[in-house]
C-alpha cells in the first residue's frame, strides 16, 4: 500500500494533466489554468522543503564546525536575510531589487563570462584528432569559425554560403534525428511511469 | 495552449493535437502489447549494449580504487521533464553499485521537489544493496534553483572534494561546459547524457562517454534488463519505424501537393 499509493495518485494526477492538455471541454471551462495554478502552489510549498534541507545541513556544518563553517554562516543570513526582507517589501521595492541588482547581477555575468574561457579549453581537447569522428569535427568547426569571422570571408568569401550549407542540412538534419527520438523516448518514459512501470523516483525498483 | 473559440464545446481535441494524440494513442497500444508479451514470457528482440551506459560500474571502481566520491547530477531542470525522470534509474543503479564498493556518492540537484525525490531513491537504494548505514543524507544536496549559482556550488565541490567519477544525466543549459570544466580539471572521468541538442556538443567534446538523445531513456533498461523496461524500448523502436514512414510520406506529400497537403492539413486539425 506505502507503494503503490504514490503511484496510483501519480498515474491519475497525471492523466488528469495529459487530459486538460488535449481536450477542447478543460480548455473551455477553464481547468487547464486552474491546473497551472495548482502546479505553481505545489511548487512553492516544495520551495520550503528546500528552505528546510538548506538550513539543516548548514546548521550541522555550524555545529560540527567542519571546514569552510563561516560561509554557512553567510549563506543562512543571507537566505534569512533575504526572505525576512520580502515579507515586508516586495520584489521590486527599491531595497530588495537594489541587492538583486547589485549582487546577483554580477556574480551571474562573472559565472556566464567564464564559459567564453571554458569553451577554449574544451575545444582543446575535443580537437584533438584520436579518430575519424574527430577529424570530422575538427574540419567542420574550422569551417564554422572561418564562415563567422570577418578574416574567413576576406580570405574567401565562399566561406559564409559553406557554412549556411553545414547548419541548414546536416545540423538541422542531425538536430531533428536526435529530437524525434528523443520526443518518442520521453513519451515512452511518461508512458512507463503513468503505468506505475517506473517507479525509481518513488524510492523502489521497476516492477 | 488556451483556447476559447466559439465552437469549444462542439470538438473533443484542441485545434492541432489529433496528430499528437494519435502517435500517443498508439504508443500507448504498442507499448501494452509488449509489456502482454513479456509478462507471457514470449521472446522480444535483444536491446543493443550502450557502452556508455556499461561504464557505470567501471566509473564507480575507480573512484573506489582513488578514494575519491563519485557525483551525480540530473541537471537544473524539475521533474515535469522526462530527462529528470530518466535518471532516477540510473541514480538507483549509481547507488546499488556505490553501496557495493563502499564509495560515497555525492548527489547534487538543482530542484527542490527533484532533492526531495533523488534522497528517496538513494535512501532506498542503500536499503535494497543491505547497505543502509552508509545513506549519509548530507551527500544530497539541493543546491540552488538558479543554474549559475548551482553551477558555481557544484564547482565548489568539485575544487573541495575531488570526485573521481562525474555523472551528468539530465536536462542542461548553459552551465553544462561549467560543469563538464570543472570535472576535467579535477580529473574526473565524465558520463554525460541530454536531449538538449544546444548542450550535446559540449557534452561530446568534453566529456569520456555521451548518451545522446534517446539513448538516455533506454539506459535503464539497458543497465538492468529487466524484460518489462526492455519491452518498452521495443514498442519505442516499432514506433519509431512508424514515425519514419510518417516523414517519408509527408516529403512525398508535400513535394507533390504542396501546402495543401493532405497528410499535414488532417494532423493539424
Amino acid at each position: 500500500m506505502r507503494k503503490d499509493l504514490p503511484v496510483w495518485l501519480g498515474s491519475l494526477a497525471g492523466g488528469f494533466v495529459v487530459a486538460t492538455r488535449w481536450f477542447a471541454w478543460a480548455s473551455a471551462t477553464g481547468l487547464d489554468r486552474t491546473v497551472d495554478r495548482l502546479i505553481v502552489a505545489s511548487y512553492a510549498v516544495a520551495a520550503a522543503v528546500g528552505f528546510i534541507g538548506l538550513t539543516r545541513v548548514h546548521l550541522r556544518a555550524i555545529d560540527a564546525r567542519r571546514p569552510l563553517w563561516g560561509y554557512s554562516i553567510v549563506l543562512l543570513v543571507a537566505m534569512y536575510g533575504y526572505a525576512g526582507l520580502l515579507f515586508f517589501q516586495p520584489a521590486s521595492a527599491p531595497v530588495p531589487d537594489w541587492i538583486f541588482q547589485n549582487v546577483m547581477g554580477p556574480v551571474f555575468a562573472t559565472m556566464y563570462g567564464l564559459i567564453a574561457f571554458f569553451i577554449t579549453s574544451a575545444a582543446y581537447r575535443a580537437f584533438r584528432i584520436r579518430n575519424a569522428e574527430s577529424a570530422v569535427l575538427l574540419v567542420a568547426a574550422a569551417v564554422a569559425l572561418l564562415g563567422n569571422s570577418a578574416l574567413g570571408t576576406r580570405i574567401w568569401p565562399g566561406w559564409d554560403g559553406l557554412v549556411a550549407w553545414i547548419m541548414a542540412v546536416p545540423v538541422t538534419g542531425g538536430f531533428r534525428a536526435i529530437q524525434v527520438g528523443a520526443a518518442l523516448g520521453a513519451l515512452a518514459t511518461a508512458v512507463r511511469v503513468l503505468l506505475g512501470l517506473e517507479r525509481s523516483h518513488l524510492g523502489s525498483a521497476q516492477l | 495552449m488556451y483556447w476559447n473559440g466559439p465552437e469549444d464545446g462542439a470538438r473533443l481535441l484542441l485545434p492541432g493535437y489529433l496528430g499528437s494524440a494519435l502517435l500517443a494513442a498508439l504508443m500507448v497500444a504498442l507499448m501494452l502489447l509488449c509489456l502482454i508479451r513479456a509478462r507471457r514470457g514470449l521472446s522480444l528482440p535483444k536491446l543493443r549494449r550502450l557502452p556508455a551506459v556499461q561504464v557505470l560500474e567501471e566509473m564507480v571502481g575507480r573512484a573506489t580504487e582513488m578514494g575519491r566520491p563519485v557525483h551525480m547530477t540530473p541537471g537544473t531542470d524539475d521533474p515535469r521533464n522526462p530527462q529528470v525522470l530518466a535518471s532516477f534509474p540510473i541514480l538507483r543503479q549509481l547507488t546499488l553499485a556505490a553501496a557495493r564498493y563502499d564509495t560515497p556518492l555525492l548527489h547534487t540537484s538543482a530542484d527542490q521537489i527533484v532533492y526531495a525525490l533523488s534522497d528517496a531513491t538513494i535512501q532506498q537504494s542503500y536499503i535494497e544493496a543491505g547497505r543502509p548505514a552508509l545513506y549519509d543524507p548530507e551527500n544530497v544536496r539541493f543546491l540552488s534553483d538558479n543554474a549559475f549559482a548551482y553551477a558555481a556550488a557544484v564547482m565548489g565541490i568539485f575544487r573541495r572534494e575531488r570526485p573521481a567519477a562525474n555523472v551528468m544525466f539530465g536536462n542542461f543549459a548553459a552551465e553544462a561546459l561549467l560543469l563538464i570544466e570543472a570535472g576535467a580539471e579535477v580529473g574526473a572521468m565524465q558520463l554525460a547524457a541530454t536531449s538538449n541538442v544546444f548542450q550535446l556538443p559540449f557534452f561530446v567534446a568534453g566529456c569520456d562517454h555521451t548518451l545522446i538523445g534517446e539513448e538516455m531513456y533506454v539506459a535503464a533498461a539497458s543497465v538492468s534488463g529487466d524484460p518489462v523496461l526492455t519491452s518498452t524500448v521495443v514498442a519505442q523502436d516499432w514506433m519509431r519505424l512508424v514515425v519514419a514512414v510518417l516523414v517519408l510520406a509527408g516529403a512525398v506529400l508535400r513535394t507533390l501537393a504542396g501546402p495543401a497537403d493532405p497528410l499535414r492539413r488532417w494532423l493539424q486539425r
